[in-house]
């Protein structure tokens, strides 16, 4: 079994019962101590790091001595450098990442954590205590897979579950879907049945095998990655927690910047509220602060110099499609239906297939793979 | 997927549907996760 199916399998048979048969308040930290308990056998170093950072994260607002502004700086750095120690290029070149294993789940603790710090910092936070933290952070559904969910959010929805049974049948359907498209859509058809086309068109069609397998990289990693949210998601509903939505038909936005509201919202949403924003107030340059943001989400995947150029292309796309979208106030010109609907299709295509193409520069492992890809698509 | 098709059938007819529906999803899951070669058990991205 693969780490999906025994936290399916360890959710559906270890947490949910836990979360509903305990004495109320047992049972969501119960559900926090069986998930450490969980990492610690699947990955001794993901407990330690995860219970670490969280400790320090929340340690630190509790030191009298330093300012606030000292805390959240010290809160987020301290996060910050345990994942770009596990995640950057330089260690895993030095087979480093390999002997000691990089932790679970620890890209989305970390942008959680530093979520928590800043709004720490800004007092929106309700008031909780260290227990209500990690009930936060240790939260199986959603460690390893995603979302970023927010604190308030999570906080919230621990204190007013009930049980409902249309909320838990809705689970069950979520991960049944979630499941399905991993499965059967992504495994069957993309990285198989599709692979296995793109290998016999290979000697007469290298133009069309190279197009093909470009969008059947962007394709199946949506599929996948959309799939874990839906097990996440319905993990969470079997326990009573909402998480929010991750994806919303992303492929069928009509331009970069409304795709990046609806792929992988979690962390395009993170990245507005605490690299955008900021940037833009700081400098008042939303070129810079749009670049900031999508290099941000860029790096996220991977501390690279592919995903450091992946974000800058994303990037890219949003500030090229501010500079010629129609202005917000100008009058829109008399135009038949089926123009607009024209009009649309082809943003929806143009957006489809610029993203593939950077994707491009994630699904190749150097950038001569990336140049001869780009010879072989556009050869005659 | 029970409420969308008790808008258009009844209530018993749509929760007939809907449990063949989510058997097929998961009879095709498992013939396929479980295939005795294993070939689409690992996403590969």
């Amino acid at each position: 079994m693969n780490e999906l199916n025994w936290i399916i399998a360890f959710s559906v048979v270890g947490l949910t019962p836990m979360a509903w048969l305990l004495p109320g308040r047992w049972q969501l930290p119960t559900v926090s101590v069986l998930t450490a308990g969980f990492m610690l056998v699947a990955s001794p170093l993901s407990a330690l790091s995860l219970l670490l950072t969280a400790s320090l994260s929340y340690g630190l607002f509790r030191l009298k001595s330093l300012t606030p502004a000292w805390r959240v700086v010290l809160s987020i750095s301290q996060s910050v450098l345990v994942w770009i120690i596990f995640k950057s290029e330089w260690p895993m070149h030095q087979g480093w990442q390999t002997t000691v294993g990089v932790p679970l789940g620890l890209s989305y603790y970390t942008f959680r954590q530093i979520h928590y710090a800043i709004e720490r910092y800004k007092q929106t936070l309700p008031v909780h205590d260290f227990a209500d933290y990690l009930t936060y952070l240790f939260f199986l559904p959603t460690l390893l897979i995603g979302p970023i969910n927010r604190f308030p959010d999570f906080y919230r929805d621990s204190r007013r579950r009930r049980w409902d049974a249309v909320l838990f049948s809705t689970g069950l359907e979520r991960i049944l879907y979630g499941y399905a498209k991993i499965v059967l859509i992504g495994n069957m058809l993309l990285t198989n049945k599709l692979a296995h086309i793109i290998y016999t068109l290979q000697p007469n069609h290298p133009s069309l095998a190279s197009y093909l397998s470009l969008i059947r990289f962007a394709t199946n990693a949506y599929i996948q990655f959309a799939g874990f949210s839906d097990v996440a998601i319905g993990l969470s509903l079997l326990i009573g927690i909402r998480v929010p939505e991750n994806f919303e038909s992303p492929f069928l936005a009509s331009n970069l910047n409304e795709f990046w509201k609806r792929y992988h919202i979690s962390l395009s949403s993170w990245c507005r509220d605490y690299v955008f924003t900021p940037l833009l107030s700081l400098t008042r340059q939303p070129v810079l602060a749009t670049l900031g943001a999508m290099l941000v989400l860029g790096l996220w995947h991977e501390w690279s110099s592919q995903y450091l150029v992946w974000g800058a292309l994303q990037g890219l796309g949003v500030l090229i499609w501010h500079r010629f979208k129609r202005p917000s106030g100008e009058a829109k010109t008399a135009q038949p239906a089926w123009h607009s609907n024209v009009m649309h299709g082809l943003g929806v295509l143009i957006t489809f297939h610029y993203f593939c193409l950077t994707c491009l520069v994630i699904q190749k492992n150097n950038w001569q793979a990336v140049g001869q890809t780009l010879t072989q698509l556009f050869a005659r | 997927m029970y409420q969308f098709l008790q808008k258009y059938v009844g209530s018993k007819t749509a929760g007939i549907l809907t449990a063949f529906w989510y058997l097929l999803l998961l009879f095709l899951i498992f013939y396929y996760y479980f295939l005795p070669s294993g070939q689409f058990r690992y996403a590969d991205w």
